[in-house]
């Protein structure tokens, strides 16, 4: 196994054009266990947690471009607004601080697990992602990058990640479901992104879903019947109802359906009862 | 939706072999030329402080500091067999083999210290601080150096054992006493139970252990943590997954130990009532601090959801699956209101 330590990005751009079996290691919490499994299909690895470019959390105008070897512990110590609560919530929850201190925000929607702790809420952000290789440039969303059945690469590198600043009226939410507290492998996450007009409404709406389905996914159903309603219990039941519907078609002959089915009105819940609390808490204010 | 319950459960468990099986803790002590006590056994330590136990009966036997004393173990070459570090035996059997030992190397001891030092008996003589001197005249005083010096090469070697002592039971009636001492423990547990997630919740837990006498409170408060946690991964989160023989769950990131986050801090209570035979009245804790555990979180879960969970671990599908049955059940029956 070739290794080789790149100081800038386009060094390791060219690497990665020169080394067909190459792969990208940055905090290498996910890689190095795959590497145990399977390395046939690899000869060569990239690190590239040396380049200072790729390890910024930086807030343009109203947007937020976070790096792509951005440790999660970086990213948690920038002071984010209050309600980014989820973003924050889901961030903490990755693995332990262990591999919090390793593991990389590109590296966790690289890896393209359903159960990646970030994806959700990256989703229900509507961030979009910045992919550069030897050939070619180019930004795409985030939910594009995981609807493609293939989500290769094409020795490119996630350069950064990149979200608007959530409006005053919006709320972030994150729930995730693990079957312990720490260094626990989703079994079901949910994030939303919820905005109100003034009579209480929701004006504008993201729920996306981890660990339901192929990959983390938005789920625009229950967006749907979200949309434009009074955001109340009755709301929230209904909301529920929608994703249970969605998510019996999608695992419909899993074993796991009817357990998922149940956890859901829970976390799907919590994230839209915590979104009325919060909302509350600032009409109060 | 979230729902609390409290469990207790209480167990007693007796320590070594049992039923009649030859329970044997060997040890070999030796003064060295130095002065030094020299301890040669071959109880292990396996994280559970085996070897600060030993040192701590030893130097109590000989009344003198831990520190004049050279513990040697785990090396079948040089030393006798004191058993497996099993079955909660290590401290109550090989504890009693050092003692007997250390006792019997006092008495040889105060022998020498007679000649020395010129007396007609060694009545009076105390062993203290790795010297032996006359209670009523301290002038008197010889070390364990000197005696070492005046025994030259012919160094003091005490060999002593400890067999513990059972009664095999009878085949035919089931009858006799198969363990002696035993050891009794009780844990308590309250519990939050997510009837929607089945996650569950461990708000509070104590842990009462009767250790006969606890040589060493801090170490059976760390086994009494360690135990707990045992218990709890038992109950909530360890399963191998054997599937036609195989296990599935065959890394850490399936099959699950509790991590920090996922256990309390426990109110733990020992309470000492001295086994007669025990050295210094104390009985194996290793084994007992894990044993009331899982039945009490699992008392607690019913005390929750009023669910039996019979299978283990209780995994949170698994809760709220048998929480759906018993409610379709009930739905069947009728709902007793």
């Amino acid at each position: 196994m070739k290794s080789y330590k790149a100081n800038t990005l386009l060094e390791a751009l060219e690497i990665l054009a020169s080394e067909p079996k190459a792969k990208i290691i940055a905090g290498g919490t996910d890689l190095i266990i795959e590497l145990r499994d399977n390395n046939k299909d690899i000869d060569c690895l990239v690190d590239i947690t040396s380049i200072d470019e790729l390890k910024e959390v930086r807030k343009i105008n109203d947007e937020y471009i976070i790096g792509g070897a951005t440790p999660f512990s970086d990213i948690l110590k920038y002071n984010f607004p209050k309600n980014m609560k989820g973003f924050v919530n889901a961030l903490s929850q990755i693995g332990s601080p262990q591999i919090r201190n390793r593991g990389t925000i590109g590296g966790n929607i690289a890896n393209a697990s359903t159960t990646a702790d970030s994806a959700p809420v990256l989703l229900a952000l509507d961030a979009r992602i910045g992919i550069e290789s030897i050939r070619y440039k180019k930004e795409i969303m985030l939910s594009d990058f995981y609807n493609k059945s293939n989500n290769d690469l094409d020795n490119g590198i996630i350069t950064y990640i990149k979200f608007k600043e959530p409006n005053v009226n919006s709320f972030i939410s994150f729930e995730k479901l693990g079957y312990r507290k720490s260094l626990a492998i989703s079994k079901l996450s949910i994030s939303t992104n919820i905005t109100i007009n003034e009579k209480f409404e929701i004006e504008e709406v993201y729920v996306a879903s981890g660990a339901i389905g192929k990959y983390p996914m938005r789920e625009h159903e229950a967006e749907k019947m979200l949309l434009k309603r009074f955001l109340d219990k009755n709301t929230i039941e209904l909301g529920i109802d929608t994703l249970r519907e969605v998510i019996s078609t999608r695992l419909a002959g899993r074993s796991s359906l009817e357990y998922k089915l149940s956890a859901i009105e829970y976390i799907f819940g919590r994230c839209l009862e915590e979104s009325i609390s919060y909302f509350k808490r600032c009409n109060n204010d | 939706m979230i729902k609390r319950g409290k469990g207790i459960a209480i167990s007693y468990y007796g320590t070594g072999y049992g039923n009649g099986y030859p329970d044997v803790s060997n040890t070999k002590i030796k003064l060295n030329k130095e002065g030094k006590v020299e301890i040669f056994v071959g109880g292990t330590e396996v994280g559970q402080g085996a070897k600060t136990v030993f040192l701590q009966i030893a130097a109590e036997t000989l009344n003198t500091s831990i520190d004049d004393i050279i513990l040697f173990s785990e090396d079948t070459s040089i030393m006798p067999d004191a058993g497996t570090a099993a079955a909660s035996r290590q401290t109550y059997n090989t504890g009693n083999a050092i003692k007997k030992a250390c006792e019997e190397l006092s008495i040889k001891l105060k022998l020498i210290a007679k000649e020395i030092l010129n007396l007609n008996t060694t009545e009076g003589l105390i062993v203290s601080n790795s010297s032996i001197y006359l209670s009523f005249y301290e002038e008197k005083k010889v070390s364990f150096l000197d005696i070492a010096k005046y025994l030259g090469e012919n160094l003091l070697i005490i060999e002593s054992n400890f067999i513990a002592q059972t009664v095999e039971m009878d085949l035919e009636t089931g009858q006799g006493a198969p363990y002696w001492p035993y050891t009794f423990s009780a844990c308590e547990v309250e519990v939050e139970v997510n009837t929607l997630t089945g996650v569950v919740n461990i708000l509070s837990a104590k842990f009462a252990q009767d250790t006969g006498k606890a040589v060493n409170p801090n170490m059976i408060e760390g086994q009494m943590d360690g135990g707990f946690c045992m218990g709890l991964g038992f109950s909530l989160f360890e399963d191998l997954n054997i599937i036609n023989g195989r296990i599935k769950n065959d890394k850490l990131s399936k099959y699950l130990i509790p991590t920090s986050m996922d256990t309390v801090d426990i109110e733990k209570i020992i309470i000492e009532d001295p086994e007669f035979t025990g050295p210094y009245g104390a009985k194996g804790i290793g084994e007992p601090v894990t044993i009331p555990v899982a039945p009490a979180i699992l008392n607690a879960i019913y005390d929750a959801i009023n669910v039996r969970i019979t299978d283990l671990p209780a995994t949170p599908d698994k809760i709220v699956m048998a929480i759906k049955k018993d409610s379709k059940a009930e739905d069947k029956n009728g709902k007793i209101d």
